[in-house]
């Protein structure tokens, strides 16, 4: 991608910290998060299962599913240039914005999917009530075309098809019509392809490039894949243990990955770009979060620990240009 | 870790453990190693046992529960008079022992048109409901257990037709099905008990009945056997649903191909895997059982001639317009305690073993483990 | 359409069978089970022996079964089968009875309706408050009560002490469409009959569905948390839909399992119904069972047995039938 332009931010997450509150105790999802997307960008967020990437999104609208709560930071969106608050808005106001301004893909269509109505039904309820169509007739319209226009085989029929006649790749792209329905500035999309097969895979990433391109949107894409990430993102955060520990431009980190989580994750990827002679899986396992390690939570799997990595959590530091990584071995 | 470190223990924890001490002790004298092999088999019952411990509603129906059993065996034992006897034959006095209000001379919960004593009639019928939970519920299951395993083991034509025969079953409504029954088999049973002097002690020892009156107890096991054909059905359902469950499980193919017998894979194989939910299901049962009886019994009256609950609210009921309330009063009670009690532990039962609530009652019985790395930052 | 047609032609063909099933364990009861069941069918052990004798040549008591089946099957349909106490159908005598039952049921299912429905739903809106309690309370202990105990307590309160309402005969109205005497009421407009029949039905009715109200009103609840709780219920939320719209879909969600128990819970009214008219002198089909057993009217306890069968038969077609136009999912 070119260099910098006039960058716009569209979403600024500042301090963030997400708690989940269960009866085995508190879970410290998300700590000391910061990050900035910017306006027609391709934001990826990449890390393990349980890192706490779709906790992350999900904050973006304040969304966030119980029993976990939002405990401290800020999430500043900017409507037109006006930062607003998302946290401090009202429930009403969330509304509006959820499924209008900020929209969301998400990892499982078939749970998604409300069994009982047809998915016709489902994308025209999306933009009633946000006034997209002034009635049903114009809905189911707008429905067909939005379907035509994600590759949906044979629309006119489709829309009166329950969820579970349809399959999963027919489903995810009921979803994602249903995301772009009411015109969203930003488009969050969760692991939008784990649950589908490779094939399918490939034409619905195929597919959300277009219409991010052809529309304009900004993307936020969160995946586990790093060949995902190679193929759609502009910026990838890399995320450990509810925190980012390595932020860049997608070219820098392939080429010149700083944090030994980040290493290690390529190392265990097979990279087509460079010559690796063998596969090496991270040794050891998350952390549980309840108790989490002291210091750099990485650091009980880190090759290169050190003693001040056991005992202080380092800050998150720009390297050089757009790139910032959370390590003791790059922030004296 | 071994359970015993990490929990934090009760004092009906020790029974339990206790308890469950001896039922391994029992299982280990026919199969030699068995404690060995299931060792967290044993610590899940532990852990369930200590589940229970903690549910003051669960302890309470499980304290009702065997009351109403206990009191059934020992009923007819500590019953003040005989459940013949009347105060008017044996004093004379009618007027003063002619449905005579609970306290009267005597009789702590009243008499009845007879002037028998209430409190010695409610005793001897508690030990008549408990005949019939008894005698209803193994037997019922086990039509039903083995029908369904068959359904389940063989599927094709014989599932078809033993679900079908299910579904003729489960389309008459319970009780109707169970009232039918029993009308039409009253005389055969009488006539059995009739020829039968094996059956006459039998049956008079088991309901607490003088022999002579042991005919008049063909009412009550029409009754029971009406309730076996009621009660089949849905353990045959569950038991279907349970093998064709398990029948995808490697061990079933293996045994197959070991070339053993299809009863012995059925009933020595799968059987034990799936008596967990059956036993949940049986305990969640007794108390529908109790209620069923009663009220077949109740519907029966007269025609009941021994003492049993649900007749005896049927006999009083016409006197409760003098507002001579104990008849009904009393033995309803004695009906709704049995029930709810194991009502109740069922449904406690019920919880602990759903994985769901489980996990949440496993965490606050848990004594928080200090991690090496330190507790909260 | 089409499929729900489909889907009732699959379900005739189980239907069929079992309806077959039913009539001849019908038969075997009336039949094979009782020692003697041309004495059974005469009226008992006082029977005339030449009324015994005419029974066993009528019904072919001495062929082999499959022939007895036949003529018991046509003494049924044939309305043939006579009553050995008063000499008329008994077939006839039952159907005359069964509105009576009938509006005792429906008045026990609108308490399952009217109040079990609604009072899961603020016990699910209102998680853990006394109303919660309530109706987790009902739930145990209606299903251990006995009906009969509760009918004679609500009748010595209601009647005996306060005479508010009245336990002797049935308020019928002036004209006869449908038997039910309720409902011709209504249809002709006779108020004050209908009131009478209110005040006659409504303690049997709640009665019978005392313990049938608890347990609809925990599976409201729980049905109803379910829903609340779902993946599709969080993914409208994220699509930013207007709370009603979003209570309507947990509601349908909801509402499927329960219309299957209130099929079942009916076949329980059906079985309650002759002990709650013993208790309140209601002269139904239960009424008319009970006192065949005391007289001796074999034949007559038969035909209620058979007829109630059938009813709950078709019933649970019909709830089969709404459970598919309800849930799309099924129809297959």
């Amino acid at each position: 991608m070119s260099g910098p332009q006039l960058r716009e931010p569209l979403i600024e997450v500042k301090d963030l910290y997400v708690y989940f509150y269960t009866y085995a105790g508190v879970v410290k999802a998300i700590e000391d998060m910061t990050f900035t997307i910017y306006k027609g960008e391709k934001f990826c967020m990449v890390g393990e299962t349980g890192c706490g990437k779709s906790v992350t999104s999900r904050a973006l609208a304040n969304i966030v599913p119980s029993p976990g709560r939002i405990v401290k930071g800020k999430v500043i969106y900017y409507r037109d240039g006006k930062p607003i608050n998302i946290l401090e808005l009202s429930e009403e106001q969330l509304r509006e914005i959820r499924g209008k301004e900020i929209a969301y893909i998400v990892q499982d269509p078939s749970s998604a999917l409300d069994p009982l109505y047809t998915i016709g039904y489902q994308i025209v309820e999306t933009m009633i009530d946000h006034y997209t169509v002034k009635d049903w007739k114009d809905g189911y319209k707008k429905a067909v075309e939005l379907l035509r226009e994600v590759l949906m085989p044979d629309p006119e029929q489709r829309i009166k098809n329950y969820p579970h006649e349809l399959s999963g790749g027919q489903r995810q792209r009921a979803v994602i019509s249903m995301g772009l329905s009411n015109m969203p500035r930003l488009l969050i999309a969760d692991e939008p392809t784990s649950s589908l097969d490779v094939t399918v895979q490939a034409q619905l990433l195929e597919l959300l490039r277009r219409l991010v391109r052809e529309h304009g949107l900004t993307l936020f894409l969160i995946t586990h894949d790093m060949g995902v990430v190679a193929e759609m993102c502009d910026r990838v955060a890399v995320l450990y243990a509810g925190n980012i520990v390595e932020l860049a431009p997608v070219d820098e980190i392939f080429k010149n990955p700083k944090h030994p989580y980040t290493m290690g994750l390529l190392r265990a990827v097979p990279n087509p770009q460079t010559d690796i002679e063998k596969l090496e899986p991270i040794p050891g396992t998350i952390p549980n979060l309840i108790y989490p390690p002291p210091g750099c939570r990485f650091h009980p799997r880190c090759p290169f620990a050190r003693d001040a990595c056991k005992r202080e959590k380092p800050p998150l530091v720009e390297i050089s240009p757009g790139h910032y990584v959370r390590c003791w071995l790059h922030a004296e | 870790m071994s359970a015993e470190e990490v929990y934090e223990k009760k004092i009906l924890d020790r029974f339990s453990d206790a308890l469950i001490a001896f039922i391994v002790k029992i299982i280990t004298l026919f199969k030699k190693d068995w404690a060995k092999k299931n060792k967290s088999r044993i610590d899940e019952w532990r852990l369930m046992l200590y589940a229970l411990n903690r549910s003051p509603i669960g302890i309470a129906g499980l304290v009702l529960g065997l009351g109403f059993v206990i009191i059934g065996i020992i009923g007819p034992w500590i019953a003040p008079h005989s459940y013949d006897f009347s105060y008017i034959m044996a004093t004379g006095k009618f007027k003063e022992y002619y449905l005579a209000p609970p306290g009267t001379g005597g009789a702590l919960l009243g008499t009845d048109d007879l002037g028998r004593d209430l409190l010695s009639l409610l005793l001897y019928g508690a030990r008549v409901s408990l005949m019939a939970t008894v005698l209803v519920l193994p037997i019922g299951i086990t039509i039903g257990i083995i029908i369904g395993l068959v359904a389940g083991y063989y599927g094709g034509a014989v599932d078809e037709i033993l679900m079908r025969l299910t579904d003729v079953f489960l389309a008459f409504p319970g009780l109707i099905l169970a009232l039918a029954f029993s009308s039409a088999l009253t005389q055969r049973i009488a006539l059995a008990i009739a020829h039968s002097q094996f059956l006459t002690s039998l049956i008079s020892s088991l309901f607490g009945v003088k022999p002579v009156d042991a005919l008049n107890v063909a009412p009550v096991l029409s009754i029971i056997v009406a309730l076996w054909i009621v009660w089949w059905p849905g353990y045959a359902r569950m038991t279907r649903g349970l093998t064709l469950q398990e029948k995808n499980n490697v061990y079933v193919e293996a045994s197959k191909a070991l070339g053993l017998s299809s009863p012995s894979i059925m009933f020595r194989h799968i059987l034990p895997n799936i008596l967990g939910p059956i036993i949940v299901m049986m305990t969640l049962d007794i108390g529908g059982v109790i209620l069923t009886e009663a009220g077949l019994s109740f519907l029966m009256g007269a025609m009941v001639k021994i003492p049993d609950w649900g007749a005896i609210v049927q006999a009083g009921s016409q006197y409760l317009v003098q507002g001579k309330w104990w008849l009904v009063i009393f033995p309803g009670l004695a009906i709704l305690i049995s029930v709810l009690g194991w009502n109740l532990f069922g449904d406690s039962l019920r919880d602990i073993l759903d994985p769901r609530t489980r996990r949440s009652i496993e965490f606050k019985i848990k004594k928080r483990k200090k991690m090496e790395e330190g507790e909260e930052q | 359409m089409a499929d729900i047609k489909r889907f009732l032609a699959r379900r005739a063909l189980t239907f069929i069978p079992t309806l077959i099933g039913v009539t001849f364990l019908a038969y075997i009861i009336a039949f094979a089970i009782p020692a003697n069941p041309a004495q059974a069918w005469a009226g008992g052990i006082k029977a005339n022996p030449e009324v015994v004798a005419r029974i066993i040549k009528e019904y072919h008591l001495n062929d082999p079964w499959y022939v007895q089946y036949y003529y018991f099957m046509k003494g049924i349909l044939t309305n043939s089968i006579i009553d050995p106490r008063w000499g008329y159908p008994v077939m006839t005598y039952m159907l005359s009875r069964f509105p009576i039952t009938l509006q005792l049921t429906l008045f026990a299912l609108f308490f399952l309706i009217v109040l079990g429905i609604p009072l899961g739903i603020i016990s699910a809106l209102k998680k853990d408050s006394w109303i919660d309690a309530l109706v987790r309370t009902w739930a145990l202990v209606g299903v251990s009560v006995p009906i009969f105990w509760l009918g004679y307590i609500f009748i010595y309160i209601f009647f005996y002490q306060l005479g508010w309402i009245n336990i002797a005969g049935i308020p019928y109205p002036k004209v006869h469409i449908t038997g039910v005497p309720i409902i011709d009421a209504m249809l002709s407009g006779e108020w004050n009959i209908v009131w009478e029949n209110i005040k006659r039905f409504i303690l049997p009715g709640f009665t019978l569905g005392f313990a049938g109200i608890g347990v609809i009103a925990r599976l409201v609840r729980n049905s109803f948390l379910e829903a609340i709780n779902s993946d599709y219920i969080y993914f409208a939320r994220m699509r930013g839909l207007k709370y009603r719209r979003i209570m309507t879909h947990a509601l349908r969600n909801a509402l499927v399992p329960v219309v299957t128990v209130l099929g079942l819970q009916f076949g329980g009214l059906l079985g309650g119904a002759p002990i709650t008219e013993t208790v309140f002198s209601i002269p139904g089909m239960g009424r008319a069972m009970v006192d065949a057993i005391f007289s001796m009217d074999f034949p007559l306890l038969i035909a209620g047995t058979f007829l109630v069968a059938i009813i709950y038969v078709i019933t649970n077609l019909i709830v089969d039938i709404l459970y598919a136009v309800i849930d799309p999912r099924v129809r297959f």
